[in-house]
């Protein structure tokens, strides 16, 4: 819900137009009904499985994880982890 | 061996343009061209009498490379478009095109049937790297940064009725604003595609002939503007403003002060004052959202300075940004609202128009400014979003200094801009639930632009736009985790790589 004027403090009470008129709570009250419509909707897109990237930014996206796979700290830290993704593959073999 | 295999050369066309290019230098393009696997039954070197010093030596370049001659004028090159099998036309305009040029293109066009012209990155002869904006109709009236190389879909082509005349020597860049202009699609091919040469003149009256075309283009579509040249190929476009609407300028205070330049001033009554004695836009008023402990000396200094311009609504709840911004939204009266933070002073008069000229272009949703720091260093040139977090392109950077594509000089879609100073219509606001109360301190903007894109309209900098941002370089903005967790809950996946403002990072 939105943030809500406390009435106790007032330095321009008596300034006209300094407190919303009602129309303007019910202004105040949609943008933040709507934002978490927004905010509820965009959450789920971001659980969703598909794409969310356009064509620029998939190609992108996948040319920065060629570039990180052909490091040489990506490749010695696979070769530091294969006895633990050994361990896992016959793990998941022997445990079905 | 060749890049490519037959089947695949068969379905591509190049074009090389020799404008303002020496015999030696087609050459060279030919040959990169050939090396790359294309065919020379496929390949042609247009030649404009307008553009050319050297017509003998280029004849001979292409007569040794065993391709065509092709006249630059539209009928002609109308003419073997409509003769072409090929399905893409590759049109190479200087520098050597990388020897995987064709697949790479091929590759991402098959892949994206809906893109109808791309062009990709670059890189100059000794490895400097020249990265390349993602699609931007609105920086491509005022810079052609498409490159070296260009490919489009030859259905495209024939579909938005080829070339025209009207457009001799600048036909790539009136083919990418008359795609855009019929609802196709740009894309940047986000990968190298070509070397090229950094000394660029503006040959054979190249630039001459950009300006014109977007003037056509902004013709056709209705848009009244004039189109300036700032230097060779790059424009400033000032677009007339439509109906003079009312801006409320928003600004959330609790009254402070600070020394700026060795003086102590009240910073939101010094940023109020610059406007209303400096900006020539005149159809506007305050909308000051002011917390309970402002002085009332603040209070009437405001009212000295606004008269009956002036809303001042209080703030007496906890610090939220947002909810003050959301608030002064729900009390202003404007079409388009301008939120503004109380401690910048405006540099250029015509900020305003310089802003709602582009706020009232098709497609733009949200427009920010130049800010720069008090030693003349740049606060801001719109916002990068990369892993999921969000930053200031050119940060830091002194005057002068600017990136490859002249981003600095130019009108150009962002990532994002920041709410220190940013103009939206006050209908997308209340469209898209204005800021988030779930980020009060940090990173609102950013949720905003993201909002803002995603209604398919673009956030969009201008560099004509400048104030002062009296920021400190060292701020530490206290970002909380719970500010990235919110930030990232809605938008992480669509944050990870920056495809607007690639070298200003």
């Amino acid at each position: 819900m939105p943030v809500r004027s406390d009435p106790k403090q007032t330095w321009p009470d008596t300034t006209p137009g300094s407190r919303l008129s009602r129309e303007e709570q019910l202004a105040e009250d949609r943008l933040a009904l709507i934002d978490r419509v927004i905010g509820l909707e965009q959450q789920v897109k971001e659980l969703r499985k598909e794409s969310l990237a356009s064509p620029s930014e998939a190609t992108a996206i996948e040319a920065n994880y060629a570039v990180i796979q052909s490091s040489l700290s990506w490749r010695v830290g696979r070769v530091a982890l294969l006895p633990m993704r050994v361990l896992r593959r016959v793990k998941r073999r022997v445990l079905g | 061996m060749s890049a490519i295999d037959a089947g695949l050369a068969s379905r591509l066309e190049a074009w090389v343009d020799s404008a303002g290019h020496s015999g030696d230098d087609v050459s060279r393009m030919l040959r990169a061209v050939l090396e790359a696997g294309f065919t020379p039954d496929r390949v042609a070197v247009t030649v404009d009498d307008l553009a050319v010093g050297d017509p003998a030596g280029i004849i001979e370049a292409a007569k040794t490379a065993g391709v065509t001659v092709v006249s630059a004028g539209a009928a002609a090159l109308n003419e073997r478009l409509d003769s072409s099998g090929a399905d893409y036309l590759f049109v190479v305009r200087w520098g050597l095109v990388m020897p995987e040029v064709g697949p790479k293109a091929i590759a991402f066009l098959d892949r994206h049937p809906e893109v109808d012209l791309g062009y990709g990155d670059s890189m100059t002869e000794d490895g400097t790297p020249l990265l390349r904006p993602a699609a931007s109709p609105i920086r491509l009236r005022s810079s052609d940064y498409l490159g070296p190389a260009v490919v489009a879909r030859i259905s495209s082509l024939r579909e938005i009725g080829g070339f025209r005349p009207e457009a001799r020597l600048a036909q790539v860049l009136d083919l990418a604003l008359r795609v855009d202009e019929q609802g196709g699609r740009l894309a940047l091919i986000p990968l190298m595609l070509a070397t090229e040469d950094l000394v660029k003149g503006d040959f054979a009256g190249t630039s001459a002939a950009q300006r014109l075309v977007v003037e056509q283009a902004l013709a056709r579509v209705g848009v009244r503007a004039t189109v300036d040249e700032v230097e060779p190929f790059i424009r400033r476009v000032r677009y007339e403003i439509i109906d003079e609407p009312l801006v409320s300028i928003i600004i959330p205070t609790r009254g402070s002060s600070a020394t700026i330049a060795g003086l102590p001033r009240v910073l939101v009554v010094e940023a109020i004052r610059g406007i209303v004695e400096r900006s020539t836009y005149r159809n506007v008023e305050f909308v000051v959202v002011a917390d309970a402990e402002t002085p009332g000396e603040v209070v009437d200094a405001l009212k000295d300075l606004c008269g009956d311009r002036l809303r001042l609504v209080l703030w007496d709840a906890p610090f939220n940004f947002s909810a003050k911004m959301n608030r002064g939204a729900a009390a202003a009266r404007g079409d388009f609202l301008l939120l503004l933070n109380d401690d910048v002073e405006v540099v250029s008069d015509d900020w305003i128009e310089s802003m709602l000229g582009l706020a009232q272009q098709r497609g733009v949703g949200i427009v920010g400014a130049m800010l720069y720091f008090e030693d003349s260093t740049i606060q801001h040139a719109g916002q990068v979003y990369t892993g999921g977090v969000a930053g200031h392109a050119a940060f830091g950077w002194h005057g002068g200094r600017d990136d490859k594509i002249k981003s600095l000089a130019t009108a150009h879609e962002v990532s994002g801009v920041t709410a220190a100073c940013a103009l939206i219509s006050r209908d997308l606001y209340f469209e898209i639930g204005g800021f988030t109360l779930t980020l009060p301190g940090n990173y609102n903007d950013v949720d905003l632009n993201m909002k803002v894109r995603e209604t398919e309209r673009t956030a969009v900098f201008t560099p004509w736009a400048r104030l002062y941002h009296f920021e400190s370089k060292s701020r530490d903005p206290k970002i909380l985790p719970s500010d990235i967790e919110n930030l990232q809950r809605r938008w992480k996946r669509r944050m990870q790589v920056e495809i607007y403002s690639r070298m200003m990072m």
